[in-house]
């Protein structure tokens, strides 16, 4: 099961497995954005709905991005 | 003969994500996909990574069957469909199934090209073909020489691979120059050079082609000349078909209760005023929901502007919007270092698309310029 209804307190992209495939952007581009070497970048924590990032992380091709509760601990997708 | 409210032909991230879809909003339904592969979802995208070793096979699966049974979506595998019925609302698959169905996504994806030229052709498109590949590229004995037939993301791809195993990698491209049918000669030139200079031997047309030993015992031979969107079965079901399967801003097809998402759909852009197709993870993943919530009746326009990138020994390709050429479409070039350039696709005045060539970081800038449909002459 997910944990689709916990809260989002803190996104990070692994930017050793991005490929700049950038469904992220499409999903939630008010959070993330690709930079000059084509990689996700966060540029606004919750720039979009907590469900949006969440399907941005579900939509990863190579599963880039990890997602952490207020807690620190990291949400299943 | 089992019957589906929601019936997916094809279980790619387009169809699976469709599925998915569906099931959150509506609890009750029968959902099914029928697939021709063996598999669960696995990322595509990752295939070069598992090939390269950077991935154990294991991690580009995205789904397990624990995935699908949770969701009550019947994941019917090792199932092509041979023939759909849309009066009947019928499908039937090669291994003499039937199947009803109330709504009908169509997401098929699309097939390699095969070049039967020569032997031992190693493709690189499902997991069983990266098993292929892999098995040679880690073979005791490594062949020599890797020679790659074809231009597009694929045959950059294999070059990735070849080159990572310290192959001779050789590009041969049917055409005068790289992506020649649609970049111009300036930076098609530009590219060969890049790839030249990264130590990737760089053949044109037919008679360099001819040139290369290709079958000799030392050689692995990778093909990359693109996809074909196979139309028959559906077009004899009444589904127009012109290059994709066509479908209005809803990713409805032309015959009632049959929709069409992914790589397969040629759908409207009502931003852009005109037909497009698209062959990427995005687009693939985004129709697939935007397919399912017009299934499910809440007519929700999908009009995604495409953006996807790749890397060829180092050159950072991104290609935005829609970058295909018809009567009313110029390009014009932008060649802005011996290393950068742009070419632009201008269709009425506006800017459909474009392919940047390590220019990465304008892909914002000129997302804007074609999303606000602004007057523009490159």
């Amino acid at each position: 099961m997910t944990d689709a209804k916990k809260k989002i307190a803190k996104v990070v992209v692994n930017r050793d497995l991005c490929i700049g495939a950038g469904t992220c952007v499409v999903v939630a581009g008010k959070t993330f954005e690709l930079d000059g070497e084509n990689k996700a970048i966060i540029t606004d924590m919750h720039g979009d709905a907590d469900e949006s990032i969440m399907i941005a992380a579900q939509s990863c091709p190579t599963q880039a991005i990890e997602l952490f509760d207020e807690f620190g601990e990291k949400i299943t997708q | 003969m089992k019957s589906y409210d929601y019936l997916i032909i094809g279980g790619g991230v387009s169809g699976v994500t469709a599925a998915e879809t569906l099931r959150e909003n509506d609890e009750q339904a029968t959902i099914a996909i029928v697939d021709a592969e063996a598999n669960t979802l696995y990322s595509r995208v990752q295939i070069p990574h598992y090939i390269k070793g950077v991935k154990e096979r294991s991690q580009i699966f995205l789904r397990s069957s624990k995935d699908y049974d949770d969701k009550k979506i019947d994941l019917l595998l090792k199932k092509a469909a041979i023939s759909v019925d849309t009066e009947q609302k019928i499908i039937k698959t090669n291994d003499a199934s039937e199947f009803t169905y109330k709504k009908l996504l169509l997401t098929t994806g699309g097939t390699p090209k095969k070049l039967n030229k020569h032997k031992n052709e190693l493709y690189m498109h499902t997991i069983e073909d990266a098993d292929a590949l892999k098995a040679v590229l880690t073979a005791p004995t490594l062949p020599e020489r890797g020679i790659v037939i074809g231009s597009g993301f694929i045959a950059t791809e294999l070059v990735e691979a070849f080159k990572h195993y310290g192959l001779e990698t050789h590009l041969c491209v049917a055409e005068k120059g790289f992506w020649a049918n649609f970049l111009s000669p300036e930076v098609s030139s530009m590219i060969t050079k890049l790839l030249s200079e990264s130590g990737v031997i760089v053949h044109y047309g037919d008679r360099d082609l001819l040139s290369l030993d290709i079958d000799s015992s030392n050689s692995v031979t990778g093909v990359g000349i693109g996809l074909d969107v196979s139309e028959t079965i559906f077009s004899q079901a009444g589904v127009k078909f012109d290059g994709g399967l066509v479908t209005d801003e809803f990713l409805k097809t032309n015959v009632t209760d049959v929709f069409a998402s992914g790589d397969v759909v040629k759908f409207f852009s009502k931003k852009l005023n005109r037909q497009v197709k698209y062959g990427n993870w995005s687009n693939a993943l985004v129709s697939g929901r935007f397919a399912a919530l017009n299934m499910l009746g809440l007519d929700t326009s999908y009009d995604q502007l495409s953006s996807y990138s790749t890397s060829a020994r180092g050159v950072s390709i991104v290609f935005l919007g829609f970058s295909g050429m018809d009567e009313k479409t110029i390009t014009k070039t932008k060649v802005l270092s011996n290393r950068e350039a742009i070419q632009f696709f201008i269709r009425e005045g506006k800017l459909d698309g474009c392919i940047l060539i390590n220019r990465a970081l304008d892909r914002k800038e000129y997302s804007e310029i074609i999303e606000a449909r602004r007057d523009f002459n490159g």
